[in-house]
């Protein structure tokens, strides 16, 4: 076989990388696992925000047999992920080892559904081009890849943990409830109430509206169902939404008035020697950076000091 | 893009261009240049036509004292509107003042031409046309104008515009698929078909299926309007040898001589009722054959008769002989012919005759000579004609007879008449058949090659390329075989020699019903059946392989093990059935079940129709497929090529049946955006290596020639890997403006 010790192994390992890496990525969006198998679709954990007892599940549910139905698997998703209010991004990963789908009925109408309900799909093969999942990725906009081995199957599959960037029309402004706990006191000892164990208030967080301890953040209250962030999750997964654009690198002219300094570390722009006064300028707002301030803006800080300055001499 | 070849600017619609339709150009241009013909051999997908129109374009406008006259032969309609496509899109790149003066236009049959309302409706279009266009139907409405004789508007329009010569009125210079012409027709109420048919004396590119130039029979119409200085291109002819063959082979059988026989019968009453009503018209015809058959050019266009490309000219001034002038004479000639035909038929051993002594025997048993057997056909037309008869697939059978009769007697080398009783693989059945059949391919091409300066023949699979000018005997000027420029190795050619058990495997006579061997066939298409996806195709080597195979593959229960991976399909000789199997195969490979498709090499199938992209991504061919080495005819046409061009016998059939296993496994390819790999499975395969085209040898690596199945089918799985991976579709292998300016300015400076 190509993948050692089996396929089934490989894909486990990696979709367990996967589960944890999402979640740390976008500590507020939502997983719910489906396996494909015997020409049905089982669904194997309702769609929530805990990446323990995801792969718990998953690992419990290691089998694979029979023929693969993408139509199946694709309807039952969909009757999931309609239920998610417009705010939210719908996406589909499938880890796909056949090279056929035995259908009951005509795959191209689910798939057309799913672009409809603008469900993004995406596909890694195992093994080789399929026609019917490039068709699907195409029609739903995601991305369809196929691994060579192990390493590139990880490398892939992680690919698609960082969430695309927000596209407009799917990112209906609306109000949620959340929720930001703080660490529990030293001196308090109570049952959390994810493990339902003794633990001292340091170790976990405590739920705002209803005062009960839980283990890890981000996750959604055992006892009365609120979101529960911190607010560098937040700030995480809004910059994957809205990413800085890319600067454009210019040249100065010379003669050229003001603008001599980097906008964000004021370091002159101009160099002793005047062979590389290549500089980069947000699209923007149209100031000047240098190219460590691009590396940091892109890399850590994910916000143009530039744009975010005029955002608020305008308010 | 313009660019510079050798001093000569070239307008090519695209923005970048291969290296090799760049080598292509400047190869057709030294042909054009020695004004001589050229072989030449490119793939499929590298944009051939494109090369070629645009260069024959660009050279003409450079040099105006050679003006624009293309004909373009191409198979198929399909093919013929693509490259209409392709010469609108180079004739919108074109200087407007240079654009304006061309005319281009495709030429086709009536039943793909007619706007007619009820004509076109209906079945027979050639017959309905006749009846309401011929020359005295015409004639009858004008002289009558009560009886209300049924006319074509479209076809009247036609000629009312014809006789005042204001036809170019009609057709606005530009380019004109048959639906434009179909549309144009419908506008402005004028017959598309005669238009056409006109406007190729004055069309500067005109694109039609080779049958105009190549079979006598179909009405040869363009040849008396074409100069020495046209450019003839014949595309994807890799067969032309066997098109040649077949336009001058004729059979009869049983039921032709019965035929003929009633078309007899129907002829000498019409020749009574003529006689009781009009013998003038008797008479005239009578007067005109006097003449000569040279003398008849001017009857309207109408009645398409035309001079016959393939007859020498001496016969074209001879006056027809005096035994056959008459009507009735010459009624009584042919009833004499068919008879003796009738008895020949008769025969209970096979027979294999030369002409000559057939025209001999015909002499002595029925009176006839040859000189009078080989006026016949024409006389025949002239006959029909003269009696008004529309209908001309009625006399098909008598049509036939006199056509084997003038081929006989017009050629005396290059046929050979076989007689058999029975066909050799069903000697139960009694079907008694005279098959005139021609050996010498050169015969129907040979007026086409001298009467113009530069024919063109060019296709994807052309090899071995020496090959063809000696079974066509012409000399090209240019003979050459490109290979194809890729951005990734995106085709995967393996020799397959042993099955999973390393015990050879083979389609040759000894080995094929070894049950070992079917296994291994078997297994191997198991195998890839689960490591392909979507399409694959498969190629036997005869129907009766097929089924024997299949059937046992069914009994040894590997192909209920096949169709738990994909659909199996089969192409019978029956065309709806084909057409039917072929969409739900392609309808399987969309929605993603995946399926096989069971071809035979020298089936409908291979022949223009396409599996490309996730149609066939893998194409199996299961053996060689020789030709039927046992027939007559075919042991026959050996001998006399190996008489007369010095072509052994192996070399010919090697030849023949790696260009039909080329011309199979050339189905997956067709754009370079495409990949898909192809599999011969025969033991024998790997030494005739060097007989592939160019561009499959060249991907053919020296580990992929003597695989076994376990060995393929990790090859298989580590190409659809590499090949899933997305890559530079742009690609670095066209170049563009720039870079081909740069290169000439290297070349300067160099």
């Amino acid at each position: 076989m190509d993948y050692r010790p089996s396929r089934m192994a490989v894909v486990a390992k990696c979709a367990e990388a996967f589960i944890r890496e999402f979640f740390d990525q976008n500590p507020l969006s939502h997983v719910g696992l489906v396996t494909i198998k015997d020409g049905i679709s089982h669904r194997l954990t309702d769609i929530g925000g805990s990446p323990e007892s995801q792969i718990k599940a998953l690992m419990g549910k290691l089998e694979c047999s029979g023929d693969s139905s993408l139509q199946n698997a694709l309807e039952l998703i969909h009757g999931y992920l309609n239920q998610i209010p417009s705010y939210g991004h719908k996406e589909v990963l499938i880890l796909y080892s056949a090279l056929n789908t035995c259908d009951p009925g005509d795959v191209m109408e689910t798939v057309e559904k799913c672009k409809k309900s603008k469900i993004r799909c995406s596909v890694i093969g195992l093994a080789a081009e399929i026609f019917i999942c490039k068709h699907l990725c195409e029609e739903t906009g995601g991305s369809y890849t196929v691994a060579l081995d192990e390493s590139h199957f990880k490398e892939l599959l992680l690919e698609h943990a960082p969430p695309p960037p927000a596209i407009a029309e799917y990112a209906a402004a609306n109000l949620i409830k959340m929720g930001f706990p703080q660490r529990g006191a030293e001196d308090l000892i109570s049952i959390c109430s994810c493990h339902k164990k003794i633990k001292s208030g340091a170790e976990g967080y405590i739920c705002p509206r209803c005062k009960v301890n839980v283990c890890e953040l981000p996750t959604e209250c055992r006892t009365c169902g609120l979101t529960l962030v911190s607010s560098p999750h937040l700030a995480r997964s809004y910059h994957h939404l809205f990413p800085v654009a890319p600067f454009d690198e210019v040249t100065f002219k010379l003669g050229q008035k003001g603008g001599q300094n980097c906008y964000g570390c004021q370091q002159s722009l101009i160099n002793s020697d005047s062979q590389s006064n290549l500089h980069v300028r947000c699209p923007k707002c149209n100031q000047h950076f240098c190219f460590d301030c691009d590396i940091y803006i892109h890399e850590s800080l994910h916000n143009c000091p530039g744009c975010e300055s005029q955002r608020s001499f305008s308010s | 893009m313009w660019f510079d070849l050798d001093g000569l600017p070239v307008c090519f619609p695209y923005d970048a261009i291969y290296p090799e339709q760049h080598e292509y150009m400047g190869e057709l241009k030294r042909a054009l240049d020695a004004r001589g013909h050229a072989l030449l051999e490119m793939p499929t997908g590298t944009g051939k036509t494109a090369a070629l129109i645009s260069l024959i374009t660009s050279y003409a406008l450079a040099n105006p004292s050679r003006p624009l006259r293309l004909f373009y032969c191409t198979r198929t309609v399909h093919e013929m509107e693509k490259t209409l496509a392709e010469l609108r899109l180079l004739f919108s790149h074109l200087p407007p003042a240079d654009a304006c003066r061309l005319l281009a236009l495709g030429l086709s049959s009536r039943k793909n031409l007619c706007v007619h309302p009820q004509v076109s409706a209906s079945g027979a279009v050639d017959t309905g046309c006749r009846r309401l266009t011929a020359s005295w139907v015409c004639e009858k409405a004008a002289y009558d104008r009560e009886s209300a004789t049924p006319l074509c508007d479209y076809f009247e329009t036609f000629d009312a515009a014809a006789r005042k010569g204001d036809l170019a009125l009609y057709i606005q210079p530009g380019v004109y698929t048959l639906a434009d012409l179909r549309s144009l027709g419908r506008e402005r109420r004028i017959c598309p078909y005669f238009l056409a048919r006109h406007m190729v004396k004055h069309a500067n590119v005109v694109v039609y299926s080779y049958q105009y130039l190549l079979d006598p029979r179909v009405a040869s119409i363009v040849s008396s309007e074409m100069q020495k200085d046209c450019v003839v291109v014949f595309d994807e002819v890799h067969n032309i040898d066997n098109v040649c063959i077949e336009a001058l082979s004729v059979s009869i059988r049983k039921q032709t001589i019965q035929g003929a026989k009633g078309n007899l019968r129907h002829i000498s009453q019409q020749i009574d009722r003529f006689k009781a009503t009009d013998a003038s018209r008797l008479n005239a015809e009578y007067r005109r054959l006097v003449d000569g058959l040279a003398q008849r050019g001017n009857l309207p266009i109408s009645d398409a008769w035309l001079a016959n490309l393939a007859l020498p000219d001496d016969i074209l001034k001879e006056a027809v002989p005096g035994n056959i002038r008459k009507a009735e004479h010459f009624l009584t000639v042919l009833w004499r012919l068919v008879r003796n035909l009738d008895e020949r038929v008769d025969t209970e051993n096979v027979v294999n005759e030369r002409p000559v002594s057939f025209a001999t025997s015909i002499y002595s048993l029925a009176g006839i000579e040859t000189t009078t057997l080989r006026f016949l056909y024409d006389r025949l037309q002239s006959l029909l004609l003269t009696l008004e008869i529309t209908d001309t697939d009625e006399f098909m059978h008598i049509q036939k007879i006199c056509d084997f009769a003038t081929l006989i007697g017009t050629y005396k080398r290059g046929f050979s008449i076989i007689i058999e009783p029975y066909d050799d693989r069903m000697p139960d059945i009694r079907d008694p058949v005279i098959q005139l059949s021609c050996h010498d391919a050169s015969l129907a091409i040979q007026p086409v090659f001298n009467r113009f300066q530069t024919v063109v023949i060019t296709s994807g699979t052309l090899s071995p390329i020496d090959l063809y000018p000696r079974l066509l005997n012409f000399n090209p000027v240019i003979s050459r075989s490109f290979t194809m420029s890729l951005t990734r190795d995106c085709i995967c050619p393996m020799v397959l020699t042993r099955g999973s058990d390393q015990l050879p495997v083979s389609t040759k006579f000894d080995m094929r019903s070894d049950p070992g061997v079917v296994r291994n066939y078997g297994r191997l298409l198991l195998e890839m059946a689960s490591a392909v996806p979507d399409g694959i195709v498969c190629f036997f080597v005869s129907y009766s392989y097929m089924d024997g195979i299949v059937s046992s593959w069914n009994d040894m229960g590997i192909l209920q093990e096949i169709m738990q991976h994909k659909l199996v399909f089969i192409e019978t000789p029956d065309v709806v059935e084909t057409t039917l199997a072929l969409d739900n195969y392609r309808k399987a490979c969309d929605c993603g079940r995946g399926a096989v498709f069971f071809s035979v090499a020298r089936g409908k199938v291979v022949e223009g129709i396409d599996f490309n992209r996730h149609y066939g991504r893998l194409v199996i061919m299961f053996g060689v497929p020789f030709q039927y080495t046992l027939s007559k005819i075919l042991r026959a046409r050996l001998e006399y090529l190996r008489e007369t061009s010095q072509i052994q016998e192996g070399d010919f059939l090697t030849f023949d049946a790696l260009r039909q296993a080329a011309q199979c496994v050339g189905r997956v390819i067709r754009s370079k955006a495409d990949y898909g790999m192809m599999i011969f499975a025969d033991k024998s395969r790997h030494d005739k290596r060097s007989k592939l085209p160019g561009w499959i040898r060249s991907h053919l690596h020296d580990a992929h020639l003597n695989l076994s199945t376990d060995m393929a089918l990790h090859t298989a799985r580590e190409f659809l890997r590499r090949m899933a991976q997305p890559y530079d579709k742009a690609g670095s292998s066209g170049q563009t403006e720039e870079n081909l300016q740069d290169k000439a300015r290297d070349a300067m400076e160099m």
